[in-house]
């Protein structure tokens, strides 16, 4: 059962906020455009993924380097990590300078999302693999 | 994600869990300790970190944190980073789980600035649909402020969306109107976790885009 709040007892949440001036600065990355994508292999520095556009619900195969990976992501690296890759730009001197950044997702588990590894297996077990698999 | 018709001069969208917590605890190192932030990420936040027994505060390369005795405040820098806000949101629930109440909120904060003074104060007044019955109040009203609410019954609770208008008091912004879409969501419990309920909100930030586009194009 939930219990609504009054209209008097929400109100104070609406406007409790500074409103604060937002500082930015020009070497600062604007985000323009966003895909998420999921790691498909890594071979040596070479990684392989499969993104997807949502503004224009459109797949696409995507090849990068472990160099464009921060430092703190790469313990996050794995196949099937997935991850936000934004493009954008930098201003420097005024000029607009293309830029990207490639955020891995971080995804903490909660104690009730416990996954049984007999779960998993039984599904494995349970899937036709011959009908998935071609022979020659 | 769906772009506003009129650009902000300034613009916030921020998720709040509320609950109880102690500001003390919230330094950038306890979110690397927890892997909500990468240790490099953590020390380059201690930079603008701030903490007092009030409130603690810090930035990263995409979100502001601000955490005080009642709000837990998630902010993205800008819309195209509204995702790792809500990721961190989420993770932030499914750790403090005991410290949260059954509630979050998704705020959207706009400035919107006028060439003048002048008209600001006429697109303020093109809200006042009843200027003839407040003539007999006041011989020359101006409205100053506006503040509108809808409630909603949710897939797991209950929601009610405010929207505001006002004048912005800020020294730095001229002739601005504020704009907030704010919505606070109740969460049954019995029915679904807060954190679930969070990953599951696809659409609340894209309805209060909605409603901005439909106060731009109707009154700006």
């Amino acid at each position: 059962m939930v219990v609504i709040p009054k209209v008097c007892e929400s109100k104070h949440l609406y406007h409790k906020f500074d409103d604060l001036p937002i500082h930015s600065n020009d070497s600062e990355f604007h985000g323009e455009h966003k895909w998420e994508g999921i790691v498909l292999s890594i071979d040596n520095e070479k990684i392989t993924s499969r993104m997807y556009d949502f503004k224009h619900e459109d797949y696409d195969e995507f090849v990068f380097s472990i160099n464009q990976i921060s430092e703190d992501d790469i313990e996050l690296l794995e196949e099937g990590a997935l991850f936000f890759y934004f493009i954008g730009y930098t201003l420097e001197n005024g000029e607009k300078k293309k830029s990207d950044l490639i955020k891995f997702r971080r995804r903490v588990r909660h104690s009730d999302e416990n996954i049984d590894i007999n779960d998993i297996l039984d599904t494995v077990n349970e899937l036709d693999f011959d009908s998935i698999i071609k022979t020659y | 994600m769906l772009k506003l018709d009129k650009q902000p001069s300034e613009a916030i969208y921020e998720i709040v869990l509320t609950g109880k917590f102690n500001p003390q605890k919230f330094h950038p190192q306890w979110f690397a300790k927890k892997k909500l932030l990468g240790k490099k990420e953590a020390n380059k936040a201690n930079d603008d970190f701030i903490v007092s027994k009030k409130k603690a505060f810090f930035t990263t390369k995409y979100l502001r944190i601000s955490v005080e005795k009642k709000y837990f405040r998630i902010t993205a820098k800008q819309l195209v980073f509204w995702d790792v806000a809500e990721e961190f949101a989420v993770n932030v629930s499914k750790i403090l789980a005991e410290s949260l109440d059954n509630g979050f909120l998704i705020s959207s904060v706009f400035h919107f600035t006028f060439k003048s003074e002048k008209k600001m104060l006429k697109v303020l007044n093109n809200f006042n649909q009843n200027q003839k019955v407040w003539a007999s109040i006041l011989e020359n009203s101006q409205l100053d402020e506006l503040e509108i609410s809808e409630e909603t019954i949710t897939k797991y609770g209950w929601m009610r969306r405010n929207v505001s208008l006002s004048v912005c008091g800020r020294e730095d912004m001229e002739n601005t109107i504020h704009l907030y879409v704010t919505t606070i969501s109740i969460v049954d419990l019995e029915k679904t976790s807060l954190y679930n309920a969070i990953i599951e909100d696809e659409d609340t930030l894209k309805n209060n885009l909605v409603v901005v586009n439909k106060i731009i194009n109707a009154y700006f």
